[in-house]
């Protein structure tokens, strides 16, 4: 019984994380480099609505919308103000960029603590549960399951059915396929990370409701995002579902056996032995 | 007026030079053939008229207004497509998703649906392999798909990168009707071959490149009987 609930526990928590990754691997899609800045957003998103949920009393739900504007904003100039200024030399790009994600990421954090302070902070945000039997389900855990697959199935579809959405794709997939049919290159990397950004921002919205946040802890959810995309394949989106389940279910069950602590390595231990065992990602392919 | 001239052009990668003087002409509706060794610089060539490649120097001007150094969506805009080397399809999308990004620039945006069907209709292949990603095809029907790819946009002048490459003879024929067939409806083609015999009786004029530079014109058959190119890259001794 207690190991059906731990799985239960697990899957909806890898629905937020899923949703999470979504962000960060069409951000690695258009641009080819990890954001670590990507976990801050998170939780900015996460502690902004924290702070109107106890300032204001507003639902994080209704906020949505203006984390998701927010965080689309947000991302579309860091990409086109910084990101895209760096040199283009074929050689450093990467690193540069990697490293502007990295001070990226200091900045947020520390603008984080300086606007909202230290404290972790919690949205007392439907508390209760529904009692199936045995099993119990939290019900903000249930909320925030459901809205993550809402948003992840609406922005797939977006990106499946609009012209934007192929160019992401497309970008991705074949950089010099995508130019060669004329697609502006630099401005679907704009958009995407714009997008990308945006569902950072969702998903710390459905953060605030579920855990203690305070915005030093980025690097948590940074972590995180990229253990899924790293189990299900860089660039792979089906695979980051499966691999977001896999790291929910192993951090529920390691909390559990473990202790909270302990199971905070969860990601780290997974990465690793994905990265030794299958290097592509369990549905990725290697790389041509 | 050419459809395309390329004058003097230079480009290259980071501080390594491929191309030193690149010039040629194509004529509207004729298919020009490009020639040259390993690494001479063709596809370079390519790259830098569509705006993947950035050249350094020269000119190129297309329908009579110069596209060197334009973005590549700008050159497709104005009616030029490459059907790259290695076919560089979207393996990951289906065949259908793959023409529709072919179908990018703002020209050929509405009336996708009916440009998807004159595809099919004219690839006959294609019709039942449109829900199938495009990286589990074989290299033949990708190349179909990365030459339909590039039509989606309707071009007068379609530069094709090496169209032949890893296929077997058979369907290298097919490929090498496909060109003609494509040619036929008016646009202008710039191939660049290693099967150099089946190309130049295809092409009517050719262009020799050695080291990023080109050494050598004419018509095809006058290229075609040249003792030079007969050693170099026909394979006859002589
Ligand atoms: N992306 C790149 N970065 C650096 N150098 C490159 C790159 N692509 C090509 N080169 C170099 O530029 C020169 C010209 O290459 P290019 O690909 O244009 O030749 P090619 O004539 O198309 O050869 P092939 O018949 O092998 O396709 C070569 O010396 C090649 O090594
Ligand atoms: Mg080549």
């Amino acid at each position: 019984m207690i190991a059906l609930q731990l799985a239960i526990n697990g899957i909806l928590l890898g629905g937020v994380l899923a949703l999470s990754a979504l962000g960060f691997n069409i951000i690695f899609g258009v641009m080819r480099v990890v954001n670590l800045a990507h976990g801050d957003f998170v939780v900015l998103a996460a502690v902004l609505c924290a702070y109107a949920f106890t300032q204001f009393g507003i639902n994080p739900l209704l906020l949505l919308p203006v984390t998701i504007v927010f965080g689309f904003v947000a991302g579309a100039l860091v990409h086109r103000f910084l990101l895209r200024r760096l040199p283009r030399e074929i050689a450093s790009a990467e690193a540069s960029s990697l490293t502007l994600t990295f001070g990226l990421s200091y900045f947020l954090a520390g603008g984080g603590l300086a606007l909202f302070g230290g404290s972790f902070v919690s949205v007392p945000f439907l508390t209760g549960a529904y009692q199936l039997g045995p099993i119990s389900i939290p019900q903000a855990r249930l909320l925030a399951f459901v809205a993550a697959l809402v948003l992840s199935v609406g922005f797939a579809i977006l990106l499946r059915s609009t012209l934007l959405g192929r160019a992401i794709r497309a970008t991705s997939q074949h950089l010099e396929g995508a130019l060669a049919c004329g697609i502006d290159v630099d401005r679907v990397r704009t958009l995407g990370f714009a997008t990308g950004t945006a569902i950072a921002c969702a998903a710390g919205t459905l953060v605030s409701f579920l855990f203690n946040v305070n915005a030093q802890q980025g690097v948590l959810y940074t972590v995180n995002a990229f253990a899924v995309v790293v189990i299900g394949g860089l660039g792979n989106y089906t695979g980051a579902v499966l691999g977001a389940l896999i790291l929910g279910l192993t951090e529920s069950f390691s909390s559990y056996l473990l202790g909270a602590t302990l199971a905070e390595a969860a990601p780290y231990f997974l990465f690793i032995l994905v990265l030794l065992l299958a290097p592509a990602g369990l549905l990725g392919k290697r790389a041509a | 007026m050419s459809l395309l001239a390329v004058d003097d052009l230079q480009a290259g990668y980071g501080d390594f030079k491929a191309l030193h003087g690149v010039s040629f002409a194509v004529e509207p509706g004729e298919i020009v053939c490009v020639i040259g060794a390993n690494g001479a610089g063709k596809s370079t060539t390519l790259k830098s008229i569509i705006g993947i490649v950035r050249p350094t120097g020269g000119t190129v001007i297309f329908d009579g207004e110069h596209i060197e150094g334009r973005a590549p969506g700008e050159v497709v805009e104005r009616g030029v497509a490459l059907v790259p080397e290695g076919r560089n399809l979207f393996a990951g999308m289906t065949v259908e998703e793959n023409l529709m990004v072919g179908a990018h620039p703002k020209r050929v945006r509405r009336g996708v649906a009916r440009r998807l069907r004159e595809s099919y209709d004219r690839f006959p292949l294609l019709g039942p392999l449109r829900g199938r990603r495009a990286g589990s095809l074989s290299g033949g029907q990708q190349q179909i798909v990365a030459i339909a790819r590039a039509l989606m946009s309707e071009p007068r002048l379609l530069l094709m990168d090496e169209p032949s490459l890893g296929l077997a003879p058979k369907i290298t024929l097919e490929i090498f009707d496909l060109v003609r067939a494509i040619n036929r409806d008016g646009v202008a083609v710039v191939l660049v071959e290693q099967n150099v015999v089946q190309a130049l009786e295809l092409a009517s004029r050719a262009y020799v490149l050695t080291e990023g530079k080109t050494v050598m014109e004419g018509a095809a058959a006058t290229i075609r009987g040249n003792a030079d190119v007969k050693r170099r890259f026909l394979g006859e001794v002589l």
